[in-house]
């Protein structure tokens, strides 16, 4: 039977210190944009439906929930599950929200 | 002198993992077919044999652990040991396989003694490195680079696993080996075999001229390694300073697509670095950490001389299409390591003809205030947004920031 190969670079014996054997610094790396970020929600009891939501430290009434999907994605690496909602907020803004379901924590996202 | 680490990247993934110590193991070849690449005296003696697919070698030896491809890894540990020979020796060369090293020891015995006083001395230095590494390799001490090997080869079975063959030596010592020892070609060595020539001894006793007409150019070159003749003397390397690119993904990438995308990102930088100084480019070799673990690399050497990025970017991509990441790619690496003449004649509708498709180029001005900003404030100051993977259902896979070069 097959059996993968171990999983990491580990530090040979003559290795230095600066890290697993192989591994070079790193001179460019990519900033993803639009990263999601935390955010406070307060749900209907009983759904997942967002009631309200802090944003800047203050928390805004939600008027209208405009559009809802589901994103399953990823099962062969880290599944990634989220319920995302377009929603409009009581001073008019427009903004979506989703709810990882693996992590079970709501997250701020432009879509 | 050679130094040969038989079943080299075997020994490395047993250093890594103590599991594997008493396992029947092998390792998978790069590239899209699954096929074995090296196994080691058990999984062999079951019948698993280099270039069998990985399936049929399971079937053989159902105890089979199959290492995937870690070249980066076996690079890294080769280097390493390469610097320790170095310090023994200015004169050390590569060779073709990846656990052979040649050493020249000419002119070495004021420091180190007589051969048989050097190779323990080289001993101990490994052995200082890695015990276990000093407990498999085979040292062979002989005039030239053929001679070393067969004699590393025999050192391979003996008590202290090297042997010493000195000048006198080295004629007798040859006729005594197999056919197979010869560097010529396999179908020269099967058509040896066939007609009975087992020995080096039995080659030495035809004339050149029936070998040349049996064998061609290759005949006559035989007899002369056969006979000790020819001394190929070791040469030493010189130092690879490449010019080395990466980039780190957000998130591990899978798709070709992006691959080709950061290819690109990446023969740009590469081509703009200022140690080019308008050099062409011959050899490139592109590697990557991948998701979970382990590497994959591939090195290619230009068949003409380029610089530009579209042709090295065409040359890759066929490159990758043969032989692809097994898993996400984490970060991509592009090191520019051998150069050809300077080829910074515009091509015929003008330099823009040449330059790459995607990457934004600023203008001279926005770039030095870049630079500038970036001293100032010691960060990157000035970014530019690459699509990644615009179609992707992840809103933050799409786009990325990327410092402005």
């Amino acid at each position: 039977m097959t059996e993968p190969g171990p999983k990491r670079a580990v530090a040979l014996p003559w290795t230095t210190s600066a890290g697993p054997a192989g591994r070079l610094p790193a001179a460019g790396k990519l900033r993803s944009l639009n990263r999601p970020r935390p955010v406070r929600v307060a749900t209907t009891r009983g759904t997942e439906v967002p009631k309200s939501i802090e944003i800047n430290d203050r928390r805004q009434r939600v008027e209208d929930v405009v559009e809802r999907w589901r994103i399953d994605d990823e099962w062969w690496r880290e599944p990634v599950s989220r319920l995302y909602f377009s929603l409009v907020l009581e001073d008019g803004a427009y903004v979506t929200v989703y709810r990882d379901l693996t992590q079970n924590r709501w997250y701020l996202q432009h879509a | 002198m050679c130094i040969w680490w038989p079943d080299f990247e075997l020994q490395l993934e047993r250093m890594r993992s103590e599991a594997l110590a008493e396992r029947p193991l092998a390792l998978a070849a790069t590239g899209n077919a699954r096929r074995i690449e090296a196994a080691c005296a058990t999984a062999a003696a079951a019948g698993v044999a280099p270039g069998m697919m990985i399936s049929q070698a399971i079937a053989l030896c159902p105890d089979l652990v199959v290492c995937d491809p870690d070249p980066e890894f076996h690079d890294s540990a080769l280097e390493r040991l390469l610097a320790a020979l170095r310090d023994w020796s200015p004169v050390v060369e590569r060779s073709e396989v990846r656990g052979k090293v040649f050493v020249g020891a000419d002119g070495l015995e004021r420091l180190y003694g007589p051969p048989r006083q050097q190779i323990a001395g080289l001993l101990d230095r490994l052995a200082r490195l890695s015990s276990r590494f000093a407990l498999h390799v085979a040292v062979g001490h002989a005039p030239g680079k053929f001679g070393a090997w067969v004699a590393a080869r025999a050192a391979r079975t003996a008590a202290n696993r090297a042997v010493c063959v000195t000048d006198n030596e080295l004629g007798s010592f040859l006729t005594r080996q197999p056919v197979d020892v010869l560097p010529v070609s396999e179908s020269m060595i099967r058509r040896l075999h066939r007609l009975g020539i087992e020995r080096l001894e039995h080659l030495a006793q035809i004339p050149a001229p029936a070998l040349a007409a049996q064998f061609g150019a290759e005949g006559p070159r035989a007899l002369a390694w056969a006979l000790g003749e020819k001394i190929d003397p070791v040469r030493a390397e010189c130092p690879l300073r490449p010019i080395t690119v990466s980039l780190d993904f957000p998130a591990p990438a899978g798709r070709i697509e992006m691959l080709h995308a950061a290819l690109d990102l990446l023969i740009d930088r590469a081509l703009r670095h200022p140690r080019r100084r308008g050099k062409s480019v011959r050899g490139i070799r592109l590697s990557a950490d991948l998701e979970g673990g382990g590497s994959w690399s591939i090195r290619a050497i230009t068949r003409e001389p380029s610089s530009n990025p579209r042709q090295l970017g065409a040359f890759l991509r066929s490159r990758i299409a043969l032989d692809r990441p097994q898993r996400a790619v984490e970060t991509l690496r592009l090191d520019l390591f051998r150069f050809g003449p300077a080829s910074e004649q515009p091509g015929i509708f003008g330099a823009r003809a040449c330059k790459g498709p995607r990457l934004f180029e600023p203008a001279p001005a926005i770039a030095s205030a870049a630079r500038l900003l970036r001293l100032r404030l010691n960060c990157a100051a000035l970014y530019q947004v690459l699509e990644l993977e615009p179609g992707s259902r992840l809103p933050e896979r799409r786009y990325a920031l990327m410092e402005l070069a």
